[in-house]
């Protein structure tokens, strides 16, 4: 039970002057339960290879295998993988359109085929795991706050009983409430129904907290594939990327220049109080 | 010298019914009041529907408040006949990038605020020059703004306010949509024009980080100012406001992680400074124990 890409490589415009790679060469497994953060800067390749993920991307060659199986093979069928491999783009919910709430979250499963009984307890089940109270099902989307309408568009992509979450920086333009809100939700769901999460982010400090496995992309092709522990070791690479490691990691870099002994792979408050406790408290 | 002054202001929104019926109303500014002084930068920190959009809209008479007083350079937003002259003192910058950008061509959109107000020609072409030398553009200024970057297509943006030689601008979260980089182009423009040019600047943003090189942070809760529910008054220092961690978090808003590893370190009982911004202060503060 994994999603693994194998010499996945898309061209833009091939054969033209424009020709460019937006994926190149890029292969990896995720395996089945696990927490995976994308992170690379703006055009590095992130949103392309989250497409490629479901099938809503075609390679242009190498491949994607879900559960062993080639999902670009002849007569594989796409629109089953997609309720399996659920995606929820980027801001999500300027795609809410239905006249309440739990209308809008119904359409998925609807749209597989399942009864109305069903796919409104599927739905109903879906705004619970994301945490919208019962008052507003009957509320028009249009009338809620941004992370209310975002959660209701993660709630109509959960309710198609995904194994595969993928969110498109689901985190983008929400307040720190909002931006709490949904990374906890997603470590709930994680945690509590096993679903596989692959989180594409800019944020290294959101990533810091939550992600067990990191994948940082730069100009199409899949620098580092590691526990983020290991990636926030590269320091001077990832800069070099456009990107930063996390405030807490630079920080544990300066104490150890300034003459400290401490773990320099620090990346939580929480981590570098215990460490700097135990490290200044020893002396 | 204040450039904005705000007075018991109130401003509700309502919600009706096809009948007009009043079906909700919800309350942005209560009994609201703030002083902006000339030339300075200040932060509005707070959640969304705190009510920091909505003063941002009331300083461009974009709205109009219910009630009270809200004065830009000493003209009243009410007076119908001065909202032009108000909206060239106070410019304003939004959120999505996409949405402010009308022309084909970045010059001309910069030039759009100017052509609009009736600017001789000759001086509108002085003004563009340099606003868009101002924001560091002057590469793209034949270019198509369909081109660009999120950043710099704010940077346009700015150019366009610039243009209309404002003495403030008013930036409603600019860096919301924007990358890691983008994020910092604009932010430095908006203290070099501060700076620079002695704009004052109000920055809403609910990034703390942002807000750490502000002149002063104003924290709002409720449509009120607060930093504690007992309705504290605050207008300090980043220093000032980010070492009240507790109250802080009471109002489920964070601090800078540096600052917050700093209080947390206080806490355990290591001995520095409440108030820490930056890692240098820390490395610092924390140099006595090793």
């Amino acid at each position: 039970m994994s999603i693994r890409a194998e010499h996945l490589t898309h061209l833009y415009s091939p054969g033209t002057a424009f020709e460019s790679f937006a994926l190149n060469d890029v292969s990896f497994e995720i395996p089945s339960g696990s927490f995976v953060a994308v992170i690379g800067h703006t055009g590095s390749g992130k949103s392309t290879l989250v497409q490629h993920l479901n099938g809503l991307y075609k390679p242009t060659s190498g491949t994607v295998y879900f559960n062993g199986e080639d999902i670009f093979a002849e007569g594989y069928d796409l629109k089953k993988l997609r309720t399996k491999v659920g995606l929820v783009f980027q801001y999500p919910e300027y795609q809410l359109f239905e006249e309440n709430v739990i209308k809008d979250v119904m359409f998925g499963p609807l749209n597989m085929g399942l009864s109305k009984e069903e796919a409104e307890e599927k739905a109903k089940k879906a705004l619970r795991q994301v945490r919208m109270s019962e008052e507003l099902y009957e509320r028009s989307p249009f009338d809620l706050s941004g992370g209310q309408k975002r959660r209701v568009a993660i709630a109509g992509v959960l309710a198609m009983d995904p194994e595969v979450l993928i969110l498109d920086e689901p985190t983008a333009g929400l307040d720190p409430r909002g931006r709490n809100y949904i990374l906890g939700m997603l470590e709930e769901l994680h945690r509590e129904r096993g679903i596989t999460i692959i989180l594409v982010s800019h944020s290294m400090d959101d990533v810091a907290e939550c992600a067990d496995l990191l994948m940082v992309l730069k100009d199409a092709e899949l620098k580092f594939f590691d526990k983020p522990k290991e990636v926030f070791k590269n320091v001077d690479e990832l800069e070099s990327y456009g990107l930063a490691v996390p405030e807490i990691t630079y920080l544990a870099k300066e104490l150890i220049e300034a003459g400290l002994d401490m773990d320099p792979t620090v990346s939580t408050v929480e981590e570098a109080k215990k460490e700097l406790l135990r490290v200044l408290k020893r002396k | 010298m204040n450039i904005i002054k705000a007075a018991h202001i109130f401003y509700d929104y309502v919600l009706r019914d096809e009948n007009d019926n009043i079906v909700e109303t919800t309350h942005a500014l209560t009994d609201f009041d703030l002083e902006v002084e000339k030339g300075s930068f200040v932060c509005l920190l707070g959640h969304n529907g705190c009510g920091k959009s909505t003063f941002a809209r009331l300083i461009n008479a974009l709205n109009l408040p219910k009630e009270g007083t809200l004065l830009v350079d000493g003209m009243d937003t009410k007076d119908g006949r001065l909202t032009l002259n108000i909206r060239e003192k106070a410019g304003m910058v939004f959120q999505n990038p996409d949405n402010q950008i009308i022309s084909n061509v970045v010059e001309e959109d910069v030039a759009f605020g100017p052509e609009n107000i009736g600017v001789p020609r000759e001086e509108i072409i002085k003004r563009v020059d340099e606003a868009i030398d101002a924001v560091g553009m002057s590469a793209y200024r034949y270019k198509s703004p369909n081109q660009l970057s999120g950043g710099q297509k704010q940077r346009v943006a700015i150019a366009g306010i610039m243009a209309m030689r404002p003495e403030c601008i008013v930036f409603d979260e600019p860096t919301a949509m924007l990358d890691p980089d983008g994020r910092k182009e604009v932010l430095e423009i908006a203290h070099r024009l501060n700076r620079e040019e002695g704009i004052t600047v109000v920055l809403i943003t609910h990034y703390m980080e942002e807000a750490v090189n502000a002149d002063r942070i104003v924290v709002m809760e409720k449509g009120r100012i607060a930093l504690d529910k007992n309705g504290h008054k605050m207008d300090g220092s980043p220093r000032e406001i980010f070492s009240k961690v507790d109250d802080l978090r009471a109002l489920a808003l964070t601090v800078p992680v540096i600052t917050e590893l700093a209080h947390e370190l206080r806490t355990e009982g290591i001995h520095i400074p409440e108030g820490i911004l930056t890692r240098t202060e820390l490395v610092e503060a924390l140099k006595s124990y090793f």
